[in-house]
């Protein structure tokens, strides 16, 4: 089939797995800067538990492939009595993996800022949380803004793992084995989804750049 | 001064007098205890479901291959 | 300085005062039994070679390092060992560094008024107007809305003054301000410094400029190993050194 046949027949389709990819790459995005920066909080608080499990978190996480938690959520879970939908055990995979690494992008934002600047803070008589609210955040938050862009993106791309359960509506990467058990989409199927995919990277990244050259700290 | 392997962790914090040595020391015991009970839940929850029988586990102590 | 020899300031309690502090870094013992008062309007200069611990009994003054025993007092008060009250008693001592330390993120203007403004509580216009004054008063006020990393270490640093003026302390603390500066900005920085002792602030200063302390000095203060060995005005200490270290320490420097 070619583009144009595919669109005529499948391009409401297309559109619908579109917003879907967007609606799980948005909730995922929140979820995954929410639990960032808690555990972040953990990892730089002065209590040792819970710095070795904030540290603990972010080692497993980071280093787990996406499929394989989805499986662990999906089949392993029920065996201890937690039956969850597909969609919550998407929304879990593709958040959780994203959160340790937007908690490693926090931390290396905040090691950019130095020790000097927090003693300077210090000497002029700012408390801990004058300090964090004054110095330590808005430079962590600046700094951020590229690898934030950058995860974004990832976990947009990690949301293609919905294409692994069964789902409805289904998604950008699982609407192209929709149309394929259906019709003879091949290559051309997936070129429609690879470039809907690209378009909103893009997208992302050209409003990413523009907030990182409002914001960016000359040093 | 701050050369080398610089982190955040050593900077935000200086050194506690002993107000915060104590309050240091509850707010550990503290969270030591709510992460103890949260693992203690996890395996709780093996239990129950009885994922903690032998015949899960000894497959670690036999030989294969 | 002529204008300093006031009978009655000498009865007052002294601005900072240090007994028998003593600090270990592990095996090594960087504070020997410090004793120092700086009295109002007093400039005391640290003098001595690198690992001497004169950059660590700068800081000591304000709890940037803690001492392992020993009494630190800022104005008749003992310092305070954590919490609001430390934070206080820190607004009342300024704090300048070698590496400027200025908030990256912040225009030179709002690194001046951050601290009247968040700490001291002042009206906004108030401290704006101020900082401008003591910008003016650096000399880097046409710089006011740029951003730390566009201006020279020289006019940084200068800022860095700026910024611990501006919570009117009651003595500025100088760790090696010029240091990290090249060479041809260090003379703007000590002019600034040398003004600053003749509008009467107190001061202590660590710093390797010998000129400058023997110029701009009350009191000369010589350390080695983590000890005082010498206190003597700067004529006296520059030209009959009592102590061999002393001595030893002068030569070297002159053979540069």
């Amino acid at each position: 089939m070619s583009v144009f046949e595919l669109l005529s027949q499948y391009g409401g389709k297309y559109m619908l797995a579109l917003l879907t990819t967007w609606k799980l790459t948005f909730l995922a995005f929140l979820l995954a800067l929410s639990i960032g920066i808690i555990i972040t909080i953990m990892r730089i608080c002065p209590i040792k538990p819970l710095r070795i499990a904030g540290d603990f978190y972010v080692q497993i996480f980071r280093n787990i492939p996406g499929a394989a938690l989805l499986i662990v959520l999906v089949y392993a879970l029920p065996y201890l009595n937690l039956v969850w939908s597909y969609y919550v055990c998407v929304l879990t995979a593709t958040s959780l993996i994203p959160s340790a690494f937007c908690s490693e992008y926090l931390m290396a934002g905040m090691n950019t800022i130095g020790a000097g600047q927090i003693e300077a803070a210090r000497s002029l008589g700012m408390t801990f949380f004058k300090i964090i609210k004054n110095v330590v955040l808005p430079q962590a938050l600046r700094f951020s803004v590229l690898p934030m862009t950058n995860l974004l993106v990832a976990t947009m791309l990690t949301t293609a793992l919905a294409s692994q359960v069964p789902m409805n509506p289904t998604d950008l990467t699982g609407i192209v084995s929709y149309i394929n058990t259906r019709a003879v989409g091949g290559v051309t199927a997936f070129l429609i989804s690879a470039i809907l995919y690209c378009i909103t990277a893009v997208f992302i990244g050209q409003v990413g750049n523009l907030i990182d050259r409002k914001v960016r700290i000359l040093r | 001064m701050s050369t080398g392997n610089f982190s955040i962790r050593d900077a935000l914090y200086e050194a506690p007098g002993p107000k915060t040595k104590k309050r240091m020391i509850i707010a550990t015991a503290i969270s030591l205890a709510v992460l103890c009970w949260l693992l203690f839940l996890v395996i709780r929850q093996f239990y129950i479901t009885g994922q903690l029988g032998a015949k899960y586990w000894n497959f670690f102590t036999t030989y294969a291959t | 300085m002529a204008n300093k020899e006031n009978p009655t300031e000498t009865a007052a309690t002294p601005i900072i005062t240090l007994r028998h502090v003593d600090k270990h870094f592990g095996q090594l013992h960087v504070l020997n039994d410090i004793n120092l008062s700086v009295k109002k309007g007093e400039v005391v200069v640290i003098i001595g070679p690198s690992g001497s611990g004169k950059s660590t009994l700068c800081r000591t003054i304000n709890r940037l390092e803690t001492v392992d025993a020993g009494e630190i007092m800022i104005d008749g008060v003992a310092m305070p060992q954590e919490g609001r009250h430390l934070a206080e008693i820190r607004a009342q001592v300024g704090m300048v560094f070698q590496a400027f330390n200025l908030f990256a993120h912040k225009t030179i203007l709002d690194n001046v008024t951050i601290g009247p403004i968040d700490v001291l509580h002042k009206p906004k216009k108030e401290a704006r107007e101020e900082a401008m004054q003591l910008l003016k008063r650096v000399g880097v006020d046409q710089q006011a809305a740029k951003v730390p990393a566009q201006l020279s270490g020289g006019q940084q640093q200068r800022v860095a003054i700026a910024r611990a003026l501006a919570m009117h302390p009651k003595a500025i603390l100088f760790d090696e301000p010029t240091s990290a500066l090249d060479p041809e900005m260090i003379g703007e920085v000590l002019d600034v410094m040398t003004k600053l002792a003749a509008d009467g602030m107190t001061m202590v200063i660590v710093t390797h400029e010998m000129n400058f302390a023997r110029q701009v000095a009350d009191r000369i203060i010589f350390m080695d190993a983590g000890s005082i060995l010498e206190e003597n005005t700067p004529e006296q200490f520059f030209t009959h050194p009592r102590t061999q270290r002393a001595q030893d320490f002068l030569n070297s420097i002159k053979n540069h």
